[in-house]
């Protein structure tokens, strides 16, 4: 009863949609932060240890394949956010986060793969040496 | 001389607002006869009266949702698959694998929201490969929130989305770094939710036995009362169901409902014919009408930048409503673009003064204090629901950390003496958990155990109880009638599996109702009080 190229030929039935600028991806309805527009995607997550409790003050570095990397700090949140430049696909873009006394365990983007998102988040796990 | 109650629970822990402590209640005609100490309560008693021991536990008045799909989640209970509270992957995906054995092969196993990967410990999605894996003969349906949707491979095709280009034209197909569609679909609610429609209706009779089953599930947290605002999903003669177990009289939550615009650009014709015959809280202590909303028209649900005429469309409709003396209340997410809002309404208020129609603006969880000045200026009520519980960390990262260390204003808004319901909007966005929201009130934190909010706007558990409560009850205009352990109320009241005021706070959201009364009748029993529960009427 399987059609496995159903999804393929819908792609093609529908084409690729665009991102809407009012609508984000994934349906959210809070409105965007003004600033992904010029600046491109906000890359943002958080750097938790392993029982999930906030890494203060790590350095997490964005990578893309070409250019110069940004260099961000996680707040009291664990939370980081920032951004490269409208022109780096998130796709091209490595990111690890560092702190002294502690070992990156696991970098795991939460935001699936493509090109169109706005907001691309990624987790980091780190553990205290 | 007083006839003697009906029912009397002793050695409890009552939580009663604006009295003493008590530890006993008498219920007589539906409603609290008296409260006070066990002896002078068991004194009451006669020989007809029923006497339960609660053997210390706690008594709180009923909780009411001020703002959930309770309609709309009764029509599929029994018919979809629930993945709330459930905290591994694996066990989600179980729970299909366990419907497909006795399901008919090629029908669909749909899982419509109420549940994030964040809530999982494996931290992630489902994928394709593992519905197919656990249901290779039947067709899968997995939404997340409004945002996305998994199907089977075969699930495009079978729900006919390529014959309908104008909705599938704003779907956009998820591709992995290899460029292969994953099978999830992303979009926005609207999108998602006209997808969602694409799926087989359950029968009439599944409607009737989902929204029973429902009402019983709500029951078993402690709800006694909901009010349901529509929305999508949610078609007129839907409400079919509902109205039958009414007549029935089987309902065993008390259901308040506003009705939202059903087409676009028809809203005022729609709403005055709908409502010719049915004058604002017409009905009865078990289902009332409660005016419209969340959707008073298309122009102003989910769009945060309307049309000079979509503003004139929604002025002509509320007053209208107005001079119905109806209540409305409103979807609005953004602080933001609120002033278009409430510019509307405050144009209607200088003509009509609101108060005493108490409307209300639901969600709003980014709500700022000019914004909740301008709403408690005219009488406006705020309707709060933990979207931030499972949405918290994209918020965040929409925003950035700062935009949120106030949000939202809970506290702020008590002292401004706003009025507030407390909520869910389950069940796409969240579960139906009102201990779940309780917790996520009283510690600001997410799913993740991120917490978000400074302390500063953490209210106290007997603040967010209240909210829960009393604070929904006015929003239906019964805040002297429910909401309150008190002489003279409705007995609506859940006795709780655990200590709500004292037990960890990590542990709130955990906790369940041992029995749950209604208007002095036990809908629900569980546990040593089981035998308690009144004989169901079927």
């Amino acid at each position: 009863m399987r059609s496995a190229a159903v999804v393929p030929i819908l792609a093609l039935a529908i084409g690729f949609a665009t991102y809407a600028s009012k609508a984000l991806a994934g349906g959210d309805d809070y409105d965007a932060a003004n600033d992904v527009k010029g600046a491109g995607p906000a890359y943002f997550g958080f750097v938790r240890d392993a029982r999930g409790s906030p890494v203060v003050d790590a350095l997490v570095a964005l990578r893309p394949k070409k250019g110069k990397p940004v260099s961000l700090q996680s707040n009291a949140l664990g939370l980081y956010r920032g951004h490269i430049s409208k022109d780096v696909l998130p796709d091209d873009v490595q990111i690890s986060c560092e702190k002294t006394g502690y070992k990156q365990v696991k970098v795991y983007r939460r935001t699936p793969p493509g090109n169109t998102a706005m907001f691309i988040e990624t987790e980091c796990t780190m553990q205290r040496q | 001389m007083q006839r003697a109650p009906d029912t009397v629970l002793v050695n409890g822990k009552l939580v009663v607002y604006d009295g003493a402590p008590a530890q006993a209640l008498a219920v007589r005609d539906g409603k609290i006869a008296a409260i006070g100490n066990s002896s002078d309560i068991r004194a009451l008693a006669a020989s007809s009266t029923r006497i339960i021991d609660l053997g210390g536990r706690t008594v709180i008045p009923g909780l009411i949702d001020s703002h959930i799909h309770a309609i709309r989640a009764g029509l599929t209970y029994t018919t979809e698959l629930d993945w709330t509270g459930l905290r591994t992957l694996a066990e989600a995906l179980e729970r299909i694998r366990v419907a497909a054995r006795s399901r008919p092969k090629g029908s669909w196993l749909v899982v419509a929201g109420g549940w994030t990967d964040r809530q999982f410990t494996e931290n992630r999605r489902p994928t394709q490969a593992e519905i197919t894996a656990v249901a290779p003969d039947h067709h899968v349906y997995i939404q997340e929130l409004y945002s996305r949707v998994l199907l089977d491979p075969g699930g495009a095709d079978a729900l006919g989305l390529a014959g309908v280009p104008e909705l599938a034209a704003r779907v956009t197909v998820e591709r992995n770094k290899d460029g292969h569609p994953t099978g999830w679909l992303s979009a926005d609610n609207r999108t998602i939710s006209d997808l969602y429609d694409l799926l087989p209706r359950p029968t009439f009779a599944q409607q009737i036995a989902g929204t029973r089953a429902f009402f019983r599930a709500l029951n078993a947290l402690g709800i006694t009362g909901v009010a349901d605002p529509g929305g999508y999903n949610l078609a007129i003669p839907a409400y079919e169901a509902l109205l039958q177990i009414w007549r029935e009289r089987r309902l065993t939550v008390r259901v308040r409902y506003s009705i939202s615009a059903p087409r676009r650009g028809h809203e005022l014709d729609d709403f005055k014919g709908l409502t010719q015959l049915l004058p604002m809280r017409f009905g009865d202590e078990w289902l009332r009408f409660n005016g419209i909303g969340e959707n008073v028209t298309w122009g102003f649900y989910g769009n945060d930048n309307p049309s000079d005429a979509q503003k004139e469309e929604l002025y002509e409709v509320l007053r209208w409503a107005v001079s119905r003396g109806m209540t409305a209340t409103f979807h609005w997410h953004n602080d933001r673009p609120l002033h278009h809002l409430l510019d509307v309404l405050e144009r209607v208020n200088e003509e009509t003064p609101l108060a005493n129609l108490r409307w209300s603006i639901a969600h709003l969880n980014d709500a700022s204090m000019p914004s909740l000045k301008r709403m408690k200026a005219m009488g406006v009520g705020w309707l709060v629901q933990n979207a931030f519980y499972f949405r918290g960390e994209a918020f965040l990262g929409q925003r950035g950390a700062d935009a949120a260390r106030d949000l939202p204003p809970i506290v702020s808004a008590l002292r401004l003496k706003l009025s507030i319901g407390g909520g869910t909007d389950a069940h796409r966005v969240m579960g139906p958990s009102p201990f779940v929201s309780l917790q996520w009130m009283v510690d600001g934190k997410t799913i993740s155990g991120l917490v978000m909010r400074t302390p500063q706007e953490l209210p106290s558990r007997i603040e967010a109880l209240r909210i829960y409560t009393q604070g929904s009850a006015w929003f239906s205009f019964e805040e002297d009638e429910r909401g309150a352990l008190a002489v003279g109320q409705l007995a609506d009241l859940a006795v709780l599996s655990r200590d709500y005021l004292t037990v960890p706070v990590d542990d709130i959201g955990d906790t369940v109702s041992m029995l749950t009364m209604v208007g002095g009748r036990i809908v629900y029993a569980d546990g040593p009080f089981a035998s308690h529960e009144d004989k169901r009427l079927d």
